[in-house]
């Protein structure tokens, strides 16, 4: 990410409702830069977050992993880190669940910013919790939403 | 047929400069065609046909009008293993004019045939030849950079290098692989060389004296050398299938105020589009963000569609073969004529030449082309019964795109 993207993303998160000791930028003079973001849910349960900044970060779609808890688990107790198209997620790294945010068609890096992925991730949260009440997938809440 | 000898004008100058009166060369003829083509050194683009020896000699004006019986003479002087195989001489003269004049023959054991020579010009005389719309050389200082050498960027590459563009650079890291082999421009007997030397020899062979610079580099991890490459040139063409890359062109056309053209084909080929980035206008990004924007490139690779998450993880094999769907060729060719008609209009800007008044014309930023009545393009009129000019098949349609006023990649 170059200093001006790095400028505005900060500009994008510093005026919207995602309070500053939630989120830190790390290692960012590295060759692995991300973003780790608490995010706390309807049900004021905390989760901690990684958005991963290192492959070309905006220009590729980044990707997002819940780093705590760690491993997420479905209702039932099983793996979320395989992909799966119902519970919108990706192959998991390092035993850390991988979110589907952004799709490759919708993805528009000039348009949308760190601060939107955390939104999206938030819903993703949410309709987790979802399931983890009714054991019925995401997919099934999600659809209708433009997800 | 009587048997023709091509030489080489600049190897015969330098020959005769060295002072040296008799030196070898290697000939190449494709058998039993009779056509030979004979080198002092080593070309730059690796010769075709089957190799034979040869031999130079310098006549004086008398040797030269008996320049059958100096050939004898050098063949019955060669060594027995030499005359294994069919050797082509070559008697030469320079005139007080410092005119070179030739004369050539096959020499196979008894028997000596001389054969018509040829010749192929050097530098300034080959422009001469291609005099017509374009000013001679006028495109010949010009700076072409062409990030990918697929079906999209080689043709390109060689379509620039005929209407006479003298500079280019090339970046690719790929190699020529089978599944390419029925769309590209290169053929089997290339397989698992590097794109960036299949093209620069292939630029080479339709002009000689280009200068090709190439780079086997991944973009998005030279950044640096990127930019670089951008600056030196009069225009970028963008024909990478990696949304990461083209961003990072588009940043750097963006910051440097230069010239881009960005063509794709999309899914199956059904159609393409061109995109013209240049100072003040939309940029890549802005294009990508309109809704105008049909995001589904052409796949023609699983494994790399699914490093590249458009195909998504969790579609199955067997679904992700279905979405490569690699069009035709001739699917492709129509984008990239339209990519160099829009090349040769930029390089040509500010130029006098007869291709000029089609800068009146091309003046749209984006333009979309469609090739069948499917998938985004099934809405489509049919085009052999449209008497409301609706949109249609097989023809270019230009598009004022706006510039994203809130376009984080170009606003000011
Ligand atoms: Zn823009």
């Amino acid at each position: 990410m170059t200093n001006e993207r790095y400028q505005i993303e900060l500009g994008v998160l510093q005026n919207s409702t995602i309070k500053p000791k939630q989120y830190r930028f790390m290692d960012m003079n590295t060759s692995h830069p991300y973003l780790a973001v608490a995010i706390q849910t309807n049900s004021l349960r905390c989760y901690v977050v990684k958005i991963d900044l290192s492959d070309n970060y905006p220009y590729n779609i980044p990707k997002v992993f819940i780093t705590s808890p760690k491993p997420l688990l479905t209702r039932s107790g099983g793996s979320m880190l395989s992909p799966s198209h119902s519970m919108h997620t990706l192959a998991g790294e390092n035993g850390c669940v991988r979110v589907c945010h952004y799709g490759h068609a919708d993805w528009a890096p000039n348009r949308i910013t760190l601060y939107q992925i955390i939104i999206k991730v938030r819903i993703w949260l949410e309709m987790y919790e979802c399931h983890l009440k009714t054991g019925r997938t995401l997919d099934e809440f999600l659809k209708g939403a433009a997800y | 047929m009587e048997p023709i000898v091509y030489l080489y004008q600049n190897h015969l100058q330098e020959f005769w400069n060295s002072g040296q009166a008799q030196c070898f060369g290697a000939a190449f003829e494709w058998k039993g065609e009779q056509v030979y083509h004979v080198y002092l050194k080593y070309p730059q683009v690796a010769p075709t046909g089957y190799s034979m020896p040869c031999l130079f000699r310098v006549v004086d004006q008398a040797g030269y009008e008996r320049a059958d019986d100096e050939a004898a003479a050098v063949y019955r002087d060669l060594p027995s293993e030499a005359r294994r195989v069919p050797v082509v001489i070559v008697c030469i003269r320079v005139e007080a004019d410092n005119r070179v004049k030739s004369r050539a023959f096959i020499v196979d054991g008894e028997q000596q045939v001389e054969a018509a020579v040829k010749y192929v010009p050097r530098r300034s005389e080959l422009y001469t030849r291609s005099k017509g719309l374009l000013e001679v050389g006028a495109l010949e200082e010009k700076k072409v950079l062409i990030v990918g050498l697929g079906s999209g960027g080689a043709p390109i590459a060689v379509e620039l290098a005929k209407a006479g563009v003298g500079h280019f650079i090339l970046i690719d890291f790929d190699r020529i692989e089978l599944h390419n082999i029925s769309r590209h421009i290169c053929g089997v007997n290339e397989l698992g060389r590097l794109k960036v030397n299949a093209v620069k020899d292939a630029i080479l062979l339709k002009n000689p004296y280009a200068q090709v610079e190439t780079l086997a580099i991944d973009i998005n991890r030279h950044l640096d050398e990127l930019e670089r490459c951008i600056a030196e040139s009069d225009l970028t063409i963008v024909a990478t299938d990696e949304y990461a890359s083209r961003y990072n062109i588009n940043a750097r056309l963006v910051k440097l105020g230069k010239v881009g053209l960005f063509g794709r084909a999309v899914t199956r080929a059904e159609g393409g589009d061109i995109l013209r980035v240049r100072p003040g206008g939309p940029c890549y990004a802005c294009l990508t963000g309109n809704p105008i924007y049909h995001q589904n490139d052409e796949i023609t690779d699983v494994r790399r569609a699914r490093e590249l998450g458009i195909i998504p993880a969790y579609v199955s094999d067997e679904d992700a073969n279905a979405m490569v769907q690699v069009g035709l060729s001739t699917d492709i060719a129509p984008i990239n004529n339209m990519m160099v008609k829009l090349a040769l209009n930029e390089l040509s800007r500010g130029i006098e030449c007869g291709i000029s008044s089609l800068l009146e014309e091309l003046t749209y930023d984006y333009y979309i082309w469609a090739n069948r009545r499917d998938y985004q393009f099934a809405n489509w009129a049919p085009f052999n019964n449209n008497p409301k000019r609706h949109l249609t098949i097989l023809r270019w349609y230009g598009v004022k795109l706006k510039k994203d006023a809130e376009c984080m990649e170009c606003r000011q």
